[in-house]
């Protein structure tokens, strides 16, 4: 059985250096949200659940994170990396 | 025009010395302008930049991996309902106030939704840890909460069974476009 995947919302919980960025990003992008800005690198049970129960019923952040994916879908990252690898080592 | 892989640079030394402050990020070259630069993200799936010309798009670079039935047969078996999944890297070590921090959250979560069910994969000894187990305890034996130290499947595997409704994890990179993906 075929299951249709939509995108998956994020709760990014950032510990170091650049998941800070990460955890801005998803919020900047509209697909999820930054679970730990009051605790982070730690982790706060209130603050956590809030975040959760935002995600899982945010209509928008559900589709944001549905059209991510269809941008995503456009390609296979791996295939398409494979390929200019090749086509670069090629023309050497 | 070279083809450049991300190498960290190392630190610059004299007379056998680290020069302090040379090299405070330890992270490998962003950008070098002179070669082919092959990224996973798309301009939509970050801050808006000007993206020079040398940098081509190939969208999240991840493996390819079968069905999670076949990848993890018990794992789909109990994958039936709408599941939370956290997963914050093997990196992540959880001290005992953060895991009891996050199993209150996650309890508080289901209390209100109690119709889905959730999938940790935490890097603690939780078993021993009494308060966990009172937070948790029941939900575990109930088989709503699903606390693992592993996930034999891949993490696409999991995301590509269509029942992970929301991803919880740490911002690492893979993290991030395994769930743009």
């Amino acid at each position: 059985m075929h299951i249709f995947r939509v995108g998956v919302p994020q709760v990014v919980l950032p510990q170091w250096l650049d998941t800070y960025d990460c955890a801005t990003r998803v919020e900047y992008l509209g697909i999820g949200v930054h679970g730990s800005r009051k605790s982070a690198p730690g982790i706060e049970a209130k603050e956590f659940s809030k975040a959760l129960l935002h995600v899982l019923n945010d209509e928008d952040i559900r589709s944001k994170a549905a059209a991510v994916k269809q941008i995503c879908d456009k390609t296979e990252g791996r295939v398409v990396a494979h390929d200019k690898i090749v086509e670069f080592a090629s023309t050497k | 025009m070279t083809l450049a892989f991300g190498k960290p640079v190392p630190d610059e030394v004299k007379n056998g010395k680290k020069v302090e402050g040379r090299n405070p990020f330890p992270l490998p070259n962003a950008y070098e302008k002179d070669a082919l630069q092959l990224t996973p993200a798309f301009p939509e799936l970050d801050f808006p930049f000007q993206v020079p010309d040398n940098v081509v798009s190939c969208g999240p670079i991840l493996r390819k991996c079968p069905e999670l039935s076949e990848s993890d047969s018990e794992l789909n078996l109990w994958l039936q309902k709408p599941t939370i999944l956290i997963s914050l890297g093997s990196h992540v070590k959880p001290t005992e106030q953060i895991a009891v921090d996050m199993a209150k959250g996650i309890a508080a979560v289901l209390a209100k939704q109690p119709d889905i069910q959730v999938l940790w994969k935490l890097r603690y000894d939780w078993e021993s840890s009494v308060e966990f187990q009172k937070v948790l305890g029941s939900l575990i034996t109930a088989g709503s909460v699903k606390v693992v130290d592993w996930i034999k499947a891949d993490i696409m595997s999991v995301l590509g069974s269509g029942r992970i409704i929301s991803y919880v994890h740490h911002g690492g990179a893979n993290s991030y476009f395994e769930a743009c993906k």
